[in-house]
């Protein structure tokens, strides 16, 4: 009887599965029209807006041009710009539905927008000082092409560039940018933007130099490259020599801290037991504020060792 | 619902009493040229402020920014202090934010906006530096070239400079006008206490009439100074940076030795009050 009850049930639902199927695909059929409506008329409407003209954008632009990995001109922006708005919804949600309190808002903006613009921050930093030390290759590289047009001297030294370097891509760019500008605006636009990223006295003469030559032919371009060239390495010895200086600063943030509080604590909990040294720092005030203190100044220290050990090839 | 009331009642009050004392004409006329807009906002306007601002390199007008920082603390006195008084609690967050607002922004000395307007107008004369060095090698470059006139030349180059163009416009202009010495000497007063301008101006001043092979060799030389003296700089900035990162470095571990003496202390004393 059972047997029978089943597939008198399956009849029955068969058809009703078979109306659903067919209303859900007709809703989907229209949605769909709809949604290519809507998203043309969408899509229509966000490709007129300049956002170039909006400073926040042409801000994260810039930091993109360096951080991203895939950058893509105002695209990347943009894309960085949703995903902060939608992580914040998103922990704001969660917050909201987890833990009841009433600066959720602020708490959710500092996650979401805040610890994805730091990232952003480092990984410009990190890229940027890379950037001050490739740019020695490019200029290297770029006076042995430097009686080709700007151009194509640019291209070439791109394509010779290694993989590794950071510049690969933003050379690449200025090469389009002399090869296809309209207006010496646009050119000196791209060029700043170029000098910009990196940010360092050298990529700012290099393009003086770049544009000057474009302007009035690259005759003499050759000997101020080979100039440049030996500014940079003057200033290398100068950043070795200062980086000398600074090494018991390097060594003290990097390691020697987390060994003395290492070996600190551990002389401590011999002579107390562990069990009450972290009774001790977690269940009295003092022990909670200071331990606080010395984590907070720990990541400081070990910040600026990092800043240190890596200064930026400039004056 | 009572305290909205009691509000409503407030304003109608001081709404009736603005109406009797501004009965006279002469008296009303006073006050409402005293409540226009524009003398409002002009006493917004604030010049060690704008000093400030232009220097650091914001574009933004002093007025405009002091409005901006007003509208800020209003609506965080507004809703916070609107919010306690009917809840009835009472707290310092909402004079503390105003503070903390204040402390950021202004230009005054010894707080952290002064701290960061000085920063930024130090980044920016780094920036106008950097762009220095670039022009006396744009100078050798017409040298070796064209050997153009110096306000032919620079009134050339003069948009490829994204911090120094407006300057060198007008150093063309007054070049034209005033005579090579005379602007000259305008150039290197904008640039007081300056490491290199003054020596810049003098290389130009010594190199615009010779004639150009002697000219490239001298600017050669100067170049190889000028970018020493640079490098002088950055070696004094970064030894002067390095004692106060050495100190700053090694605060953890003078806190962990605090911190480990201070438990032990606590410990003590703990097992001194078990015991009597």
């Amino acid at each position: 009887m059972i047997k029978l009850d089943l597939i008198r049930l399956f009849i029955m639902a068969l058809p009703l599965v078979g109306l659903i199927w067919a209303s859900i695909l007709i809703a989907d059929v229209q949605m769909q029209k709809r949604s290519v409506r809507i998203g043309y008329k969408l899509r229509r409407r966000l490709f007129t807006v300049k956002y170039r003209d909006y400073g926040l954008i042409r801000h994260l632009d810039r930091l993109m041009f360096l951080a991203a990995r895939h950058y893509r001109p105002v695209e990347s922006a943009i894309r960085f710009c949703l995903f902060c708005l939608l992580a914040a919804a998103a922990v704001f949600a969660l917050l909201a539905t987890f833990i009841p309190w009433q600066r959720s808002s602020a708490l959710a903006v500092i996650l979401g927008v805040g610890i994805p613009y730091l990232i952003l921050r480092i990984r410009h930093a990190e890229r940027g000082v890379k950037a001050s030390y490739d740019l020695a290759e490019v200029i290297k590289l770029l006076s042995r092409h430097a009686h080709l047009p700007v151009h194509t001297a640019l291209k070439r030294t791109a394509e010779n560039l290694s993989d590794r370097s950071v510049l690969k891509r933003p050379v690449m760019v200025l090469a389009d940018a002399f090869s296809s500008y309209g207006s010496p605006d646009e050119l000196q636009q791209e060029a700043f933007r170029f000098a910009s990223t990196i940010g360092t006295t050298f990529a700012t003469q290099l393009v003086m130099e770049l544009i000057h030559a474009e302007r009035d032919g690259s005759k003499h371009l050759n000997q101020s490259l080979k100039f440049i060239n030996e500014a940079i390495e003057g200033q290398r010895n100068a950043v070795l020599g200062v980086k000398k200086e600074n090494q018991d600063a390097i060594a003290l943030g990097i390691w020697v801290n987390l060994a003395v509080i290492a070996i600190l604590s551990w002389s401590t909990a011999s002579f107390l037991t562990w069990s009450t040294f972290f009774r001790l720092i977690t269940q009295t005030e003092i022990g909670v504020t200071l331990s606080l203190a010395v984590a907070g100044s720990l990541v400081t220290a070990f910040f600026i060792g990092r800043v240190l050990s890596r200064p930026k090839l400039d004056y | 619902m009572r305290y909205i009331f009691l509000l409503l009642a407030a304003g109608g009050l001081a709404w009736m009493a603005t109406l009797m004392a501004t009965a006279d004409a002469k008296i009303r006329k006073r006050l409402y040229r005293r409540l226009d807009a524009k003398r409002l906002a002009d006493q917004l306007h604030n010049d060690s402020l704008q000093k400030a601002l232009s220097d650091a390199g914001f574009s933004i007008s002093a007025k405009r920014f002091n409005l901006f920082r007003l509208l800020i603390i209003l609506t965080i006195l507004v809703t916070e202090l609107g919010s306690s008084f009917i809840t009835g609690e009472r707290s310092v967050w909402p004079l503390f934010m105003v503070f903390l607002i204040w402390f950021t922004t202004t230009p005054r000395p010894m707080t952290l906006g002064w701290f960061v307007y000085t920063k930024l107008k130090q980044r920016r004369e780094r920036q106008k530096n950097r762009e220095l060095i670039a022009l006396i090698r744009l100078y050798e470059q017409n040298k070796r070239g064209q050997n153009l006139k110096l306000d032919v030349f620079l009134k050339r180059v003069a948009n490829h400079f994204e911090f120094l163009g407006k300057e060198l416009i007008a150093l063309s202009e007054r070049v034209t006008d005033d005579g090579l010495d005379n602007a000259i000497r305008w150039f290197i007063s904008l640039y007081p206490d300056h490491p290199f301008a003054g020596h810049i101006g003098t290389i130009i001043l010594a190199t615009e009439h010779l004639p150009p092979t002697e000219a490239v060799a001298y600017l050669e030389q100067e170049s190889h100074t000028i970018a020493r003296i640079s490098s002088g700089l950055y070696i004094e900035r970064w030894n002067t940076l390095s004692t106060v990162a050495t100190m700053v470095n090694a605060t953890p571990s003078f806190a962990m030795f605090f911190l480990v003496i201070a438990l032990v202390l606590y410990h003590i004393t703990s097992i001194q009050n078990l015991l009597f």
